[in-house]
C-alpha cells in the first residue's frame, strides 16, 4: 500500500492504465470510426452509393422479400435515411442473420457488396469485439469501461496542477514531459466527454452487466425478464394462428404511423410471422431529431392494417434512452457528429500518450536493469496504436482490391476481409517487436501509403474520384477519402518528425552537449 | 445560414473566453504580451469576462439546437475550443 492517497491512486492509474490500455485504445478507436459507419458502409458498398430519393415504396419491395425470405419468423426493414439511401432488409436463417440492401424506389435487390462494412464490422467491434462466446466481448468493454471511469477519476486525483497546466502543451520539450503535457490536456479538456461518452456506454448495456436486476425489480423468476421487456421496452408479442392471412400495404401503415405521431417520421419496420393470419407489424419512431434515443412504437395488424397497440417509454426508460442517445448519436447533426470524432480521436491520444509517459519514463531504468518490461509494453502499444490503424487501412485496401464475388476455400469474400484486418493487426505487432527503434516511424510510413492507396482504389473501381464525389455532393464517399487523405498526411509529418529528433539526437551525441537521460530514451524507440 | 453563423460564433466565444482564462495566468500573460504581472482586480475581471463569454456561448448553442441538442453541443465544443487553444498555446 502506497503511503499517501495520491501515491496510491497513481499506482492505481498507472497499472490500470498499462493492464487496460490496449483494449481501451481499441474500443476508442473502432468507437471514434463508428461515429461514421454509415459513410465507411457507402465507401465500402459502391452498390449502394444511390442518390436519396423521396419517392420510396415499400410495397414494391415486398415480392423481393418473400422471394427471399418466405418461411422467416421476422422480417426487419430499416427505411432510407440522409447517411444510408437504401432500404435495409434484415432477417433470420439457419440461427443466424441475413442483411440485405434494397433499392428503396425500384423495390430490387442490391447485389451482395460482399463485406461487413461499418455497420457489419467496425460499430459491433466496439462493442463487443467479436467474441462472441459466454459473451465475452461484451463483458471485457464493461471491464475496460468500468476501469476507464476509475482511471478518469483517479488522473484528476493525481494531477498536481490540474487548473495551473490547464492549455499546458510543450512539445518541443523531451518526448516524457511532451507526451504528458498531451496526455493531460487531451483527458482534462475533454474530459466531459470522456466521463460521459464511457458512463453511457456501460449504461446502454445496464441489462448484460446487471442480468439479475429484473428479477429484483420483478418478482416471480420465471417470467421476471419477459416482464420487464414488456413493461420498459415495450415489447408486443401474438402467436401464430399457423392459418395463411394477407399483408396489408405497408406504405399505408408508414403514413398512418406518421399521423399517429403528428408527423414524426417512422424509421423501422418490423414483420412478425409473415404471410400468416395472426402476423403483425410494429413500428418504430426515428430518432434522428432529438438526443433521445426512442423507443416509441406502434403494433398494426398485418392484414387488416388495424392499430394493435401504442408504446411509449416511462420517464425512467426515458432517461435510460437519452443517456443511450448521448452515446448512439443517431441525430441528424453535422457539426455534434464532427465533434464526436474529433473528441474520439482525443481519447485515442490520451490513451496513446499514457503509454507513450509510462515508457518514457522508465526506459533508462529497465534497459539498465535488464528488465524485459519496456520492450514488451512498447510493442503492445506500437501494435495498438500504429498497428490497428494500419488494420483498418488494409481492410479498406483488401475491400477495393477483392473482387466482388471471390471466395477462397470455402471462406466468403466478407470473412476475406476480416481476415486481411486480423493477419495484418498480428504483423503489426511483430514488427513493434522485432524492431523496436524504428516500429513507429514505418508504421507511420505504412499508414500514409495504405491510405492513399485506399483513395487510389476507391477512384479506380468504382469511378467516383474526389472529384467527382464533391461535384455531385456524394458527400459520405468524399468525406471518407478526405479523412484518408488528411489521416495520411499526418502520419507523413509523423513519420518526419521522429526522423527529425533522432537525427538531433545523434547530433547532440557527437557534441555531446546534452545530458544521457535525454538522450537515451528517444534512441531506442523512435 | 443563421446556422452556421451561430455555430462559428459559439465556437469562436468559447475560444477566446478560454484565452481570457489562460490570458489571466501569469505565466501565459507574460508570453504573450511580454508586460508586468496583472493586479488581482485585473485577473479577476478576466475570469469574469471569461465566464460570461461561456455563458453567452451557451445561449447561442441553446438558441440554435433547443435544450438537448444545444447542451450537448455546446459542452463538446467547449471541449475542442480548449484542445485547440492548447495548441495554439504550444511552446
Amino acid at each position: 500500500m502506497a503511503p499517501t492517497f495520491r501515491q496510491s491512486m497513481s499506482w492505481l492509474h498507472t497499472w490500470a492504465g498499462v493492464v487496460l490500455g490496449s483494449l481501451l485504445f481499441v474500443i476508442f478507436w473502432m468507437g471514434t470510426l463508428s461515429v461514421f459507419d454509415h459513410e465507411i458502409d457507402r465507401w465500402m458498398m459502391p452498390g449502394t452509393r444511390l442518390p436519396v430519393s423521396q419517392d420510396i415504396s415499400l410495397d414494391r419491395a415486398v415480392p423481393t422479400l418473400q422471394a427471399l425470405a418466405p418461411d422467416a419468423r421476422r422480417w426487419q426493414l430499416m427505411l432510407p435515411s440522409e447517411r444510408s439511401p437504401v432500404l435495409r432488409f434484415k432477417y433470420d436463417e439457419n440461427g443466424g442473420s441475413v442483411i440485405r440492401d434494397i433499392n428503396p424506389v425500384t423495390g430490387e435487390l442490391i447485389p451482395d457488396q460482399g463485406t461487413l462494412g461499418g455497420t457489419g464490422f467496425i460499430f459491433p467491434f466496439h462493442f463487443k469485439l467479436h467474441l462472441e462466446w459466454l459473451d465475452l466481448g461484451y463483458w471485457l468493454v464493461g471491464l475496460a469501461g468500468m476501469s476507464m471511469l476509475v482511471m478518469l477519476v483517479s488522473g484528476v486525483i493525481i494531477h498536481r496542477k490540474l487548473f495551473e497546466e490547464f492549455f499546458t502543451f510543450r512539445p518541443n520539450k523531451r518526448l516524457q514531459r511532451s507526451s504528458l503535457d498531451l496526455h493531460t490536456l487531451t483527458g482534462v479538456l475533454a474530459l466531459p466527454f470522456h466521463f460521459v461518452i464511457t458512463l453511457s456506454g456501460l449504461i446502454i448495456f445496464m441489462d448484460i452487466y446487471f442480468p439479475l436486476a429484473h428479477v429484483g425489480a420483478y418478482s416471480g423468476e420465471q417470467r421476471a425478464k419477459s416482464v420487464y421487456e414488456r413493461e420498459a421496452g415495450g415489447d408486443f408479442r401474438r402467436e401464430k394462428a399457423n392459418a395463411p392471412g394477407t399483408l396489408t400495404s405497408l406504405d399505408a401503415i408508414l403514413a398512418r404511423s406518421e399521423q399517429e405521431w403528428s408527423g414524426r417520421a417512422p424509421f423501422l419496420v418490423r414483420i412478425w410471422n409473415p404471410g400468416d393470419a395472426n402476423s403483425y407489424i410494429g413500428i418504430r419512431r426515428s430518432p434522428d431529431d432529438e438526443v433521445t434515443l426512442n423507443i416509441d412504437q406502434l403494433y398494426f395488424d398485418a392484414g387488416t392494417g388495424e392499430l394493435l397497440y401504442r408504446f411509449e417509454a416511462a420517464p425512467v426508460k426515458g432517461i435510460q434512452r437519452f443517456i443511450a442517445g448521448m452515446h448512439f448519436i443517431r441525430f441528424e447533426h453535422w457539426p455534434l457528429r464532427w465533434i464526436y470524432f474529433l473528441a474520439g480521436l482525443s481519447g485515442c491520444v490520451m490513451i496513446a500518450t499514457g503509454f507513450l509517459y509510462w515508457l518514457e519514463t522508465r526506459r533508462k531504468r529497465h534497459t539498465k536493469d535488464g528488465l524485459p518490461g519496456v520492450r514488451i509494453v512498447g510493442a503492445l502499444t506500437v501494435g495498438t496504436v500504429t498497428g490497428i490503424v494500419i488494420a483498418t487501412l488494409a481492410f479498406f485496401v483488401g475491400n477495393r482490391l477483392l473482387p466482388l464475388n471471390v471466395g477462397v476455400a470455402g471462406v466468403e469474400r466478407a470473412a476475406l476481409e476480416v481476415w486481411i484486418f486480423y493477419l495484418v493487426w498480428l504483423a503489426g505487432f511483430l514488427h513493434a517487436f522485432f524492431r523496436p527503434r524504428n516500429a513507429w516511424r514505418e508504421q507511420c510510413w505504412a499508414i500514409a501509403v495504405l491510405a492513399v492507396v485506399a483513395v487510389v482504389l476507391n477512384a479506380i473501381g468504382t469511378g467516383d474520384h474526389l472529384l467527382h464525389t464533391m461535384m455531385t455532393g456524394m458527400w459520405s464517399v468524399a468525406g471518407v477519402d478526405l479523412v484518408l487523405l488528411a489521416g495520411a498526411m499526418t502520419a507523413i509529418l509523423a513519420a518526419r518528425g521522429l526522423k527529425r529528433r533522432r537525427r538531433a539526437d545523434a547530433g547532440v551525441h557527437v557534441g555531446g552537449m546534452e545530458m544521457e537521460n535525454v538522450r537515451n530514451p528517444r534512441k531506442s524507440y523512435d | 445560414m443563421t446556422d452556421t453563423i451561430l455555430l462559428i460564433a459559439l465556437f469562436a466565444i468559447a475560444y477566446f473566453s478560454f484565452a481570457l482564462f489562460a490570458l489571466s495566468q501569469a505565466r501565459y500573460w507574460r508570453q504573450l504580451t511580454h508586460t508586468a504581472p496583472l493586479s488581482a482586480f485585473h485577473v479577476l475581471l478576466l475570469r469574469v469576462l471569461g465566464g460570461a463569454g461561456l455563458v453567452l456561448s451557451l445561449v447561442f448553442a441553446l438558441l440554435r439546437d433547443g435544450p438537448g441538442l444545444g447542451s450537448l453541443l455546446w459542452i463538446t465544443s467547449l471541449s475542442v475550443a480548449a484542445i485547440v487553444l492548447g495548441l495554439t498555446l504550444r511552446k
